[in-house]
């Protein structure tokens, strides 16, 4: 049957590839045919290849709820969910929940993204705060979404992870146990096939790492061991996937023993992170300063790059709302970005995704 | 150089392309027009026809000589080198104004001829067509088949399945299938009266559980009265409850859920002898027992309608509007779990009910 009666199939293709994100379960649920076309990973393929996708940042973001007391203690509790904004458009919007979780995505989950899907591991159960190792999957192309296989193994907690779209795997590695030790040991996660298979061991546990997946490497990046709770390690590690092994560790890649959650790949320009009121990047395997971060943002949430601009959401003083700023790294200016209420909450963790 | 693949040139004249459409109309076309289009363009390097009308050019089928006057207008514009990128914009604007019919037509021709930029741009028209049309739109403008099935539109998220309310919902859907079927089964009987359906869903879904034999006419006026009280109802007690008859089970439980017939579709009957089972206080989770065999009743046309969008409107708050809503209804139907905080050695205050087992 025609996709589009009177039009040849390729050329009826032509004009769905060029449909923004937004409208992808409408057409899915037009007839078979643009179901079928549509969920066909070919389809997301050639709109990538022909350049329509678009760049769109997911973030795990809390929408501030009214005191809910838990356990004696009146705690605001913080209901996260992936808010998603559009570049282009400068537009905010939401994804729905996970069904069935009402309660928000996990605290302190990490989101990841690797073609057409979001995927958010583990975190803390909103309501009970045990650690939870679950893995959601959210998939654009039918606007579903659907319960991956748990972590295995240890329960972990504040690990670094991160994506390697080409390979369509989520590593992820060290933070720590239900008895607060850091762990050493890692993880891939194989999305198209729900499978998730151990990586060897690093040499050093790394408690609250940063994960960046960088010039076709997982990097882990600072952390700390058991014995040295909160103090930030200035080494890093990487993973070379052909010969499945670690890089030896690089001592001093950090400058400053920092906690390096704004760590975020940089393409060829290196990596960038947060650090003492600046921008910096590694260039060179020296840390350089690149801009002075806007004077509203003294506490980074979240930071993430794009193809020559850079995201950063924070806020002045803790409890206060977020404001993201962008800044252009060929004309080194910031631009606010307007949001309206919602979506001034903390970020957790974030991704940037093309569909 | 293509003076030299062209059998008969008049200097003095302007040089015409002959074109031929499947439908035998020949048109003559400026040359520089013509060569805009690479198909033609190549036809004439290649074989040095388009010359005369004898040996006019054979178009593609796809282009009938209405299109290929639109076609042509669109080279004639922009083969000219020197116009702004901001003419030709505007022009592009103007120009795929037309309806959805003929931007296919145009579509499709332009991609047998070759011409990409006019492909691209009425590939992206027809994109934009596209969104901001619900399915139900684009069906009808494309003339596209309706053949999803319920389901399929409405995507019943087979792995979540621990939540008793998907489960609830996949039940639907399976009854709903077993209709569809009933309907085509239905379909030589004559259907009575168009009948408004102003039963409320419970006394649906005990109807189908198949009470007693009363005949649908007799138990649809003795029970409109009561729904639609019982309806106003629900509407006013938004906040607190209501309804003794059937709402005990959820005190406030329904605090947000403003409508009223999803409600009752979840909550049970005691007024009548019906399958359905009492929803526990504590948990939302409701436990329907649905008894498939009754579901070879006769079914109304009618209420099959009211079926289908109850569910659909039920599927469709179950992936969207959960949060805020469902945010309240826990925290006033819910109990709170109490839990031991302990901070350990490093300070940092960890929560947890057992020890995590490795």
């Amino acid at each position: 049957m025609d996709f589009i009666p009177g039009l040849p199939d390729d050329v009826a293709r032509q004009c769905l590839i060029r449909v923004s994100y937004e409208n992808f379960s409408t057409i899915a649920a037009v007839c078979r045919v643009w179901k079928s076309e549509v969920e066909d990973p070919d389809f997301f393929r050639q709109r990538k290849t022909a350049g329509y996708t678009r760049p769109v940042f997911a973030m795990a973001q809390a929408r501030v709820v009214p005191n809910r007391s838990s356990g004696g203690m009146k705690c605001p509790t913080l209901a996260y969910r992936v808010t998603l904004l559009d570049l282009e458009t400068g537009n905010w919007s939401e994804l729905p929940p996970v069904p069935g979780f009402s309660d928000g995505l996990p605290m302190f989950c990490q989101l990841v993204g690797v073609e057409s899907e979001l995927v958010v591991v583990g975190g803390w159960d909103p309501d009970t705060w045990e650690i939870s190792s679950s893995v959601f999957i959210y998939n654009f192309l039918s606007a579903t979404w659907r319960r991956g296989a748990d972590m295995p193994g240890a329960r972990r907690s504040f690990f670094g992870c991160a994506a390697s779209g080409l390979e369509r795997v989520v590593y992820v590695a060290g933070g720590h146990d239900g008895e607060k030790n850091a762990l050493k040991s890692a993880l891939v996660y194989d999305v198209a096939k729900d499978e998730w298979a151990p990586l060897p061991d690093m040499a050093r546990e790394r408690d609250e790492c940063k994960g960046v997946f960088h010039r076709g490497k997982f990097h882990v990046i600072g952390g700390y061991c058991t014995e040295m709770q909160g103090r930030f390690e200035r080494s890093a590690e990487a993973f070379d996937f052909a010969n499945w092994e670690w890089d030896k560790a690089e001592e001093d890649f950090l400058e400053s023993s920092t906690c390096p959650r704004t760590c975020v790949d940089g393409g060829d320009m290196g990596m960038y992170m947060c650090h003492a009121g600046e921008v910096v990047a590694l260039q060179d395997s020296r840390w350089q300063t690149v801009d002075k971060l806007p004077a509203e943002i003294r506490h980074t949430a979240y930071m993430t790059t794009w193809e020559g601009k850079l995201l950063v959401m924070g806020c002045r003083s803790f409890g206060d709302a977020h404001v993201a700023y962008m800044l252009d790294l060929k004309s080194h200016r910031w631009r606010k970005l307007v949001a309206a209420e919602e979506f001034c909450g903390h970020v957790q963790s974030g991704c940037c995704l093309e569909i | 150089m293509s003076e030299s693949a062209m059998a008969v040139v008049k200097p003095e004249m302007k040089s015409y392309i002959w074109l031929q459409t499947a439908d035998g109309s020949i048109q003559q076309v400026e040359e520089e027009v013509a060569m805009f289009c690479p198909m033609i363009c190549r036809e004439i390097l290649q074989t040095g026809m388009g010359s005369s009308k004898n040996y006019a050019i054979s178009l593609p089928q796809r282009v009938n000589p209405a299109i290929l006057g639109l076609i042509l207008d669109y080279c004639r514009f922009h083969q000219v080198p020197g116009r702004s990128n901001k003419e030709r914009k505007s022009f592009d604007e103007k120009f795929i104004r037309m309806d959805t019919k003929k931007l296919c037509e145009l579509t499709s021709a332009a991609d047998s001829l070759q011409l990409k930029p006019l492909v691209d741009l009425t590939s992206r028209a027809l994109a934009r067509i596209i969104e901001g049309k619900t399915p139900e739109e684009i069906r009808e403008t494309f003339h596209l088949p309706d053949d999803l099935t319920e389901e399929e539109k409405l995507e019943p998220l087979r792995n979540i399945t621990d939540d008793p309310r998907i489960r609830l919902l996949n039940r639907l859907y399976a009854r709903k299938r077993k209709e569809l079927k009933e309907r085509e089964k239905l379909k030589n009987v004559e259907v009575e009266e168009e009948r408004v359906d102003e039963r409320s869903v419970d006394d649906l879904l005990s109807f189908i559980n198949g009470e007693d034999g009363d005949s649908k006419g007799v138990r649809a006026s003795k029970n409109k009265k009561k729904n639609r009280r019982r309806k106003d109802q629900m509407k006013d007690s938004s906040s607190n409850n209501v309804n003794g008859d059937h709402k005990k089970e959820l005190d406030g439980v329904h605090t947000s859920c403003h409508n009223a017939e999803a409600d009752e579709m979840l909550v049970s009957t005691p007024s009548k002898t019906s399958k359905l089972q009492e929803l526990p206080a504590s948990t939302f989770s409701p436990k329907l027992e649905f008894d498939d065999g009754d579901i070879d009743d006769e079914l109304d046309p009618a209420m099959k309608e009211q079926l289908d969008r109850e569910v659909e409107d039920f599927a469709r708050r179950l992936n969207s509007d959960w949060p805020e809503r469902m945010q309240e209804i826990l925290s006033l139907g819910q109990q709170r779990r109490l839990v031991p905080i302990s901070m350990n050695g490093n300070g940092s205050a960890h929560r947890y009910t057992s020890l995590d087992s490795r």
